[in-house]
């Protein structure tokens, strides 16, 4: 058996093979061990390398995991490891395809709130490591002559986004970060659900980073669609434009100058260009 | 010589930070946690980085395996190490993946001449990417392979003469794999050639009594303290980390143990002279 046959049989062993491990076979190819069988010396292996991933996914997905409970944070991140085995890169990679695999399979499919929840954590996530790129400030926009503001815009600093909800996950984070302080909070115990948004859905979140952290906070609908454009790359003439479609009775340069001060102070927007 | 190092972990990250406890002589780090070119963990590095030595510690090189280096992360790491100028980078004998996968683990390699020129190999391949030696550390083994003919002392000489890379010694790590596989710890690293040993690290098991895991969440055990005041008269006066990753306790916790290995090893070299 050469070296890359002894590996494939040893990877089998400890990823792909659920249970314990064949021993007949592993015991041809591993040495005989002091006062330990050959099956549970490659138990050791198959539970670091679960428990490793496991621990991962409940630091990386810490609502989702709390809202689960053990056992089933175990079932949902082993199924999903089975089809999607980790590859090479950063940890925080793990759950890249979870949402996909949760939307295809029972009983996640079916479960709409749970589906936000890794949504939303998937994007955390994948913001809270991209580059950290200068904000643009107010002064740098009152610099700007006031012949060149109709053909501003902007690109944004890459760390945030935006998702439409059905559900109040805001409410419901703040329950559980207050659940997990109680004495005997454990994950799974928390008995309430998440709640449901049952008149005007679904509403937008803003997911952004600051200083390092992570926050997702509710926007209107109509600021969602102002910082959409911004992201888009559309100059203050066209958001005023968009204004004016959504907003007709008010008066539009104000309000599109009062979103775009939100924007800068919210840390959302990186560089200007004059496009015309 | 570097001296007397933790583990850098997020729970200690303030304390480092406010107060740079003059106790610790620099810190070790998870290199794939600080890859990220953005993000808290980069910037937290930066400010850690000018109080401290830094040294970078993979679990990304899968050096076991005959797969292509990952030039991707081997990029990532080099753009980290230019920032960060680290003392230098360690990573693991040992292989984490196969067929395009990962099991973020470190597996056991058997140790025989098929191997070694294999991961000699690879690790010259690595080396002459970074364009500098690296560190390799010897892993907790549980097993060993029906087609291992070599000591894994024999190995790492072999391997470090080879490809001038240079040992990183767990000091831990030999007794929990002498203990599971029926060896001798002392002749273990009596084995070991002196001149190769660039680092130690100290930490903690859990002993389950057939055999014992190597856990990082407990304080290092007396006979691993034993074992390194050993390990000190035999390779010298050598840069020492204390590895804490489960059970993380107040760094003041740590900061004891620390100061534990600088007197073992100071009266070690005073034995010694
Ligand atoms: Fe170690």
């Amino acid at each position: 058996m050469t070296w890359q046959e002894e590996q494939a049989a040893f990877w089998h062993w400890i990823v792909d093979t659920p249970g314990s491990a064949a021993p007949t076979e592993a015991e041809k190819l591993m040495a005989p061990h002091q006062q330990l069988s050959v099956n549970d010396a490659l138990g050791i292996y198959q539970n670091a390398y679960r428990g490793r991933l496991l621990q991962a996914a409940s630091e990386l997905y810490p609502v989702t995991y709390y809202t689960l409970g053990d056992a089933a944070h175990q079932q949902l991140w082993l199924g999903y490891l089975e089809k999607h085995p980790p590859k090479p890169g950063p940890m925080s990679q793990l759950g890249a395809y979870l949402l996909t695999y949760c939307r295809q399979h029972d009983p996640y499919r079916g479960l709409p709130a749970l589906l936000e929840l890794i949504a939303l954590e998937t994007r955390l996530v994948e913001l809270f490591e991209n580059p950290d790129l200068p904000h643009y400030s107010r002064e740098q926009l009152q610099n700007n002559p006031a012949e060149d503001w109709a053909k501003l815009s902007w690109t944004d600093t890459g760390d945030w986004t935006l998702m439409e909800v059905d559900f109040d996950l805001e409410t419901y984070w703040l329950k559980i970060q207050d659940y997990r302080k109680q004495p005997g909070a454990k994950p799974g115990g928390a008995d309430f659900p998440v709640p449901a948004f049952t008149d005007q859905h679904p509403r937008h979140l803003l997911i952004r980073r600051q200083n390092y952290k992570m926050h997702f906070q509710q926007v209107s609908p109509t600021f969602a669609g102002f910082i959409s454009l911004l992201k888009e790359g559309k100059n203050f003439a066209e958001l005023c434009e968009y204004l004016s479609q959504h907003d007709s009775e008010t008066d539009v340069p104000a309000k599109s100058l009062n979103y775009l001060l939100q924007a800068i102070d919210l840390e959302l927007l990186h560089q200007q260009t004059i496009r015309a | 010589m570097l001296g007397f190092g933790l583990g850098l972990r997020s729970p200690h990250y303030d304390q480092v930070l406010n107060q740079q406890p003059t106790e610790v002589d620099w810190f070790e780090v998870i290199t794939e946690n600080f890859l990220a070119p953005g993000g808290r963990p980069r910037a937290i590095l930066r400010q850690v980085r000018e109080h401290y030595p830094i040294v970078l510690h993979g679990l990304s090189f899968n050096i076991g395996s005959d797969e292509a280096p990952d030039y991707a992360y081997l990029d990532k790491l080099r753009d980290l190490a230019r920032e960060i100028e680290p003392a230098w980078i360690s990573d693991h004998i040992c292989w984490t993946g196969l067929h395009g996968h990962t099991s973020h683990d470190l597996l056991p390699i058997s140790y025989n001449q098929e191997t070694l020129s294999l991961v000699a190999d690879k690790v010259s391949r690595i080396q002459d990417y970074l364009e500098q030696s690296v560190v390799l550390e010897n892993p907790s083994m549980y097993l060993q392979f029906q087609s291992a003919d070599m000591t894994e002392a024999d190995f790492i000489n072999a391997l470090t003469k080879q490809t001038g890379c240079r040992l990183l010694l767990d000091v831990n790590n030999v007794y929990v794999s002498s203990f599971n596989l029926g060896l001798d710890p002392y002749r273990e690293i009596n084995a070991i050639a002196p001149e190769s040993v660039q680092q130690f690290h100290l930490a903690g098991h859990t002993h389950n009594t057939t055999h014992i895991i190597d856990t990082h969440d407990h304080p290092v055990s007396d006979p691993v303290w034993a074992l390194y005041q050993h390990a000190c008269q035999r390779f010298g006066k050598t840069a020492t980390l204390l590895e804490r990753d489960d059970d993380i306790p107040e760094m003041t916790e740590l900061i004891k143990e620390l100061d534990h290995a600088r007197q073992l090893q100071a009266r070690a070299l005073q034995e010694l002279s």
